[in-house]
C-alpha cells in the first residue's frame, strides 16, 4: 500500500486503489484499544435521478430511498446484522447524508470477524415485500421524531427557502408518503447501481496491520462478480443563483423563536483542493465575522439577542453550498437585521487582520484535535474522499489561507441578495 | 492495558488525577466541584459557571477571554453541571493542543491552566458581586435554557417522568435549576455562593495528555490554587436511595401539540452502584432489557412490531432508578406499554436467551475497553470510581462483567419495581 506520513500530526495513512475501482484507506493508530471499520458509497438523498448505467435509461426513484436502503441492508435472511456485530462485542451503525451513505463498526474485540461482516453485508442485499413494509413503519416514526425537532426543521426550512430546484431541499429520509412508494425492486436497482466498488471507499482506523486489511478487502470483493461500471451519471436540475424565497416560518412547541440566516453559494461545482480551500476559508471568515472573540458577537450577546447556543457553519458540497447562522432569540427580526448589518459592514471594511489570524490559529488547533477521535477522523476522511480531499491536505490548506483571499470571498459569498431566513415561532 | 490515573491528594478533599498518554494530540483538563443537589442551591450551582465563564480578573471582558483562548490555538473551554444521583457537580473543561503538533507553540498547557484557574478562582467583579451586566445576561440565558427544555421532546419527557417519580426528593430537580429561583439570586449572593463552593466542595481535577506526572502535579499546584477548606471540610454529598416495592404505579401525562408521542416508564431498581454484589448484574440487566440494539426493547418494540424508531432503557446507578423509553404513534401507547412491561417481566422471570446474555456482556466489555480511547470517557469512569468508592482497573471491570450469571441478572431485575408511567400526548395546542 502507498504510505503517507504526516510529520506534524505524527499519523500514518496507507492507501490503495483496487482494480475494481474501490479505494482502501488505513489510518494506523498504535496504542488505540478500539478500531473502526467503515465502508461508504457516494450515494445520498440527492441522487434520486440518475442514468441507469446498465440500460442507459433515465431513472427516478422515490425520495428517501438511499436512507431506506441503509436501514434495510442490516436485515438478512439469517437475521439482523447489528445483532451479529453485538455478538462480536462491537457496536455498529450507519448514516445517510445528502451525498453519501456510510456503514461502520467500532470494536475492541474480534476485529477480523467484524470487518468481514461489514464488507459482506453491504455487498449482499436481501429485501422482501414483508421486510420493506415493516421498515416503512419504523422510518415513519423516525420522520415524525424529526418533525418535532426544531433545529432540524429550522435547517430544512432554510434549505427550502434557499433552493428552487436542487433536491437538497428535500429531507434526507423523504416523506411519509414517498417512503410508502418504495419497493424491493427499486431497492435492488439502487443497490446494484450505487454499491459498485468503483463508487465506494473502505476506511479502517486502529492498531491494525494495513496489508492484512487490504487482503481481507480483496478476498471479500472477489467473492462477487462486478462488471466494469462507468461513472454514474447523476441528473440534477438547473439551479438559479437566486433564492426561492426570502423567508420561511413555522410554528412548533418551543419556548422562544429559533432564528436561522443562510447565504446560498453561487460558486459551486468545485472539488478537491479548490473545494477544500473554499471550505476552510469560509469557516475562518465566519469565525472572524461573528465568533465569540468578535465585536459583533459581543454586541448581539449583550443585547440579549443571542446566547451560548448561537452558532454558524458553512456546508459545502460539489453541487450546492450554503453558510448559515442560527440560534434561539427573543427577537428574530432584530437579530436578522443586526446580523445582516454586521456582515455588510465586514464586507465593506474587510476583515480585521488580527481576527483573521486568530481564527486561522484556532482552525489549526481544532484540525489537530480531530485526529484524537477515530470517529471524527473517519468522518473527515470519508466526507473528504467523495469531495476529492485527502486527510492530510487539511492542515497545509489551513496554513495557506490569506487575508486577501478571505476578503474577496467575504464580498462574493455573503451577498444579501442570496440570503434567506428561516424562523421557528412558538405555537 | 496500562491506562490508569495516577492520583495525588493536593489537600483534604482535593484530588488530582493524571493520565499520561501520547496517543492524544491534545491535553484535556476537567475540574469537578461536587455539591449536594438541593432545592436551595440547584439554580445557583447552574448559574455560577455560566457567569464565571464570561470573564476573569485577568481577562475582564468576554471578548478578551475569547481572544486569548483563540490565541492558544483554539483552546476549547466549556462548562457544565452534571447530576449523578443527588450529587450536583460543576464541571470546567479545557482542551489545548499538545505542543509537539503545533510548530512554534510554547507554554500552551501552562497558559491554559493559568487561564482556567483565573476563571475558577479570580472572577471579574464589581464591588462584592459579579459584574452586574454579565450576571443579568446569564440569569436570562439560564431562564431561557431551562424553559428551552421543551424544545427537545426526548429530554423533556425524561425530565418530566423523573419529576413525577421523585416528587419531594432532591433527585426530582432538573440539573439546570428552577426559573422561579432566579429572582432571588443577586450578583452578591452568587459571589458568596462562589466562595462557598470553593471552600466546601470536594474537588477532582483530571488531566489527560502527553504529560509527566510529577511535573504536571507541580504545575497544577502552582497554578490552580484553591482557598483553604472551611471548618466543615470538603464532604462528598450523599444520595438517598428510596425502596418502596409494592407501591401503586402512578400515571403522569403532558399534552403538547406534537407529531409523536413519547412513553417513559420509570422504575426503582432496588440496587445501586454501592451494592458490590448487585452492581455489575444491574448493568447487565439493563443491557439485556434495553441498552443495545440486540436488547429486548429494541427487538420487540422496534424490530418485531415496528412501533418506534427509538426504544431503549437506561439506569441511574447512584440513585437506583431506571427508565424504559420509546417514541411512538399516540394510538399505540397501550400496545407499546404492554410490550415493554412484558420485556421487563421476561427478564425478571429469567427468560434470557444465551445469545442475548452473552452479547450483552461482550458489548459492555467493549464499552469499558473503548473508554481508554476517549479522554471524556476516561474521566467519566474515574468519576464513577470517586462516587462508588470502588477502585477498579479496566481488567478488574472486565473480569467483573465476565463473572455475572443469568441467575444474578434475573435476581437483580426482580428488585426493579415500577414507579411512574409517563406519556407525552398530543393536544393542548389547539
Amino acid at each position: 500500500m502507498e504510505k503517507h506520513h504526516d510529520p506534524l500530526l505524527k499519523d500514518t495513512l496507507f492507501l490503495e486503489k483496487l482494480e475494481n475501482g474501490l479505494t482502501v484507506a488505513v489510518l494506523h493508530k498504535p496504542d488505540y484499544k478500539s478500531a473502526t471499520g467503515r465502508i461508504a458509497t457516494h450515494y445520498g438523498s440527492i441522487d434520486a435521478d440518475f442514468v441507469d448505467p446498465k440500460t442507459g435509461k433515465e431513472t427516478h426513484v422515490p425520495d428517501g430511498i438511499a436512507h431506506f436502503l441503509e436501514h434495510k441492508l442490516f436485515e438478512k435472511e439469517w437475521g439482523n446484522v447489528s445483532d451479529r456485530f453485538s455478538e462480536y462485542g462491537a457496536e455498529s451503525n450507519a448514516y445517510t447524508t445528502y451525498t453519501h451513505t456510510e456503514y461502520h463498526f467500532n470494536t475492541t474485540q474480534n476485529f477480523d470477524e467484524c470487518f468481514d461482516l461489514l464488507l459482506d453485508f453491504v455487498q449482499n442485499p436481501w429485501f422482501t415485500d414483508e421486510s420493506v413494509a415493516k421498515e416503512q413503519g419504523i422510518i415513519e416514526q423516525e420522520i415524525r421524531m424529526y418533525m418535532d425537532d426544531p433545529g432540524w426543521r429550522s435547517n430544512a426550512n432554510l434549505l427550502e427557502a434557499l433552493y428552487v430546484n436542487h433536491p437538497v431541499k428535500i429531507d434526507i429520509a423523504g416523506t411519509v408518503e414517498s417512503i410508502h412508494q418504495i419497493t424491493k425492486e427499486t431497492l435492488y436497482l439502487c443497490h446494484s447501481t450505487f454499491y459498485h466498488p468503483s463508487n465506494m471507499v473502505v476506511f479502517v482506523a486502529g492498531d491494525v496491520d494495513p496489508e492484512t486489511v487490504l487482503s481481507m478487502v480483496k478476498t471479500s470483493f472477489a467473492k462477487k462478480q462486478y462488471a466494469k461500471q462507468a461513472e454514474i451519471k447523476r441528473i440534477l436540475p438547473e439551479e438559479p443563483a437566486t433564492v426561492a424565497e426570502r423567508m420561511r416560518t413555522q410554528k412548533l412547541v418551543v419556548n422562544q423563536p429559533l432564528f436561522r440566516l443562510g447565504f446560498k453559494d453561487d460558486k459551486v461545482g468545485l472539488t478537491g483542493k479548490e473545494l477544500l480551500e473554499q471550505d476552510l476559508l469560509t469557516a475562518v471568515i465566519l469565525d472572524a465575522i461573528c465568533g465569540r472573540a468578535t465585536d459583533l458577537y459581543t454586541q448581539l450577546y449583550e443585547a440579549g439577542l443571542i446566547d451560548h447556543r448561537f452558532g454558524f457553519e458553512f456546508s459545502p458540497e460539489e453541487s450546492y453550498a450554503y453558510s448559515h447562522f442560527a440560534g434561539p432569540t427573543r427577537d428574530p427580526k432584530e437579530l436578522g437585521a443586526r446580523l445582516l448589518a454586521g456582515i455588510e459592514e465586514a464586507r465593506q471594511k474587510g476583515l480585521d487582520p488580527g481576527a483573521f489570524d486568530r481564527a486561522k490559529k484556532k482552525t489549526m488547533g481544532r484540525l489537530v484535535g480531530i485526529m484524537n477521535d477515530l470517529d471524527s477522523a473517519a468522518y473527515m476522511y470519508i466526507d473528504g474522499f467523495f469531495k476529492g480531499v485527502g486527510l492530510f491536505d487539511l492542515i497545509p490548506a489551513a496554513q495557506g489561507l490569506t487575508l486577501e483571499a478571505a476578503n474577496e470571498r467575504l464580498r462574493a459569498h455573503f451577498d444579501p441578495a442570496r440570503a434567506a431566513v428561516s424562523i421557528i415561532y412558538p405555537k | 492495558m496500562t491506562e490508569s490515573f495516577t492520583r495525588y491528594s493536593l489537600a483534604e478533599g482535593v484530588n488530582l488525577h493524571i493520565q499520561p498518554t501520547r496517543k492524544f494530540k491534545t491535553t484535556v483538563i476537567y475540574v469537578y466541584f461536587h455539591l449536594p443537589l438541593a432545592p436551595e442551591t440547584v439554580t445557583s450551582n447552574a448559574l455560577l459557571p455560566m457567569v464565571l465563564a464570561r470573564a476573569s480578573a485577568d481577562y475582564p471582558t468576554t471578548a478578551d477571554l475569547s481572544r486569548h483562548l483563540d490565541e492558544l490555538y483554539g483552546a476549547s473551554f466549556g462548562i457544565d453541571v452534571s447530576k449523578r444521583g443527588e450529587v450536583h457537580s460543576i464541571v470546567f473543561r479545557m482542551e489545548v493542543p499538545s505542543e509537539q503538533h503545533i510548530p512554534g507553540a510554547n507554554g500552551l498547557l501552562k497558559n491554559a491552566l493559568e487561564t482556567l484557574a483565573g476563571i475558577i478562582t479570580r472572577p471579574a467583579l464589581e464591588g462584592d458581586g459579579f459584574k452586574a451586566d454579565y450576571f443579568k445576561q446569564e440569569a436570562e440565558n439560564l431562564k431561557q435554557t431551562i424553559e428551552g427544555l421543551i424544545n427537545n421532546k426526548t429530554r423533556y419527557a425524561m425530565v418530566r417522568c423523573n419529576e413525577a417519580m421523585c416528587k419531594g426528593e432532591p433527585f426530582s430537580l432538573y440539573r439546570l435549576g428552577r426559573v422561579e429561583d432566579l429572582q432571588s439570586i443577586t450578583p452578591q449572593s452568587l459571589r458568596q455562593h462562589h466562595q462557598h463552593v470553593l471552600t466546601t466542595a470536594p474537588v477532582d481535577i483530571f488531566l489527560i495528555g502527553d504529560l509527566v506526572c510529577e511535573e504536571t502535579r507541580d504545575l497544577v499546584q502552582r497554578t490552580l490554587v484553591l482557598p483553604a477548606a472551611g471548618p466543615e471540610g470538603r464532604k462528598m454529598p450523599t444520595t438517598a436511595v428510596k425502596r418502596e416495592p409494592g407501591r401503586a404505579v402512578q400515571e403522569a401525562q403532558d399534552q403538547l401539540d406534537v407529531n409523536q408521542g413519547v412513553l417513559v416508564i420509570g422504575m426503582r431498581t432496588g440496587a445501586t452502584i454501592k451494592d458490590d454484589k448487585d452492581y455489575f448484574p444491574l448493568l447487565v440487566a439493563n443491557g439485556v432489557l434495553g441498552g443495545f440494539p440486540h436488547s429486548k426493547l429494541f427487538q420487540n418494540v422496534r424490530e418485531k412490531n415496528s412501533l418506534a424508531y427509538v426504544a431503549y432503557s437506561a439506569v441511574e446507578t447512584l440513585k437506583g432508578i431506571g427508565y424504559m423509553y420509546a417514541g411512538i404513534e399516540f394510538e399505540n401507547r397501550q400496545k407499546c406499554q404492554e410490550i415493554m412491561l412484558q420485556q421487563l417481566k421476561d427478564l425478571q422471570d429469567g427468560k434470557i436467551e444465551d445469545d442475548e446474555f452473552e452479547t450483552t456482556v461482550i458489548s459492555l466489555i467493549n464499552d469499558v475497553l473503548g473508554a481508554a480511547d476517549n479522554p471524556g470517557a476516561m474521566a467519566d469512569l474515574a468519576v464513577d470510581k470517586v462516587f462508588s468508592g470502588r477502585e477498579m482497573s479496566i481488567e478488574e471491570r472486565v473480569a467483573a462483567y465476565k463473572a455475572v450469571t443469568k441467575e444474578q441478572v434475573a435476581a437483580v431485575a426482580r428488585k426493579f419495581s415500577l414507579d411512574t408511567v409517563y406519556f407525552l400526548n398530543k393536544g393542548g395546542g389547539e
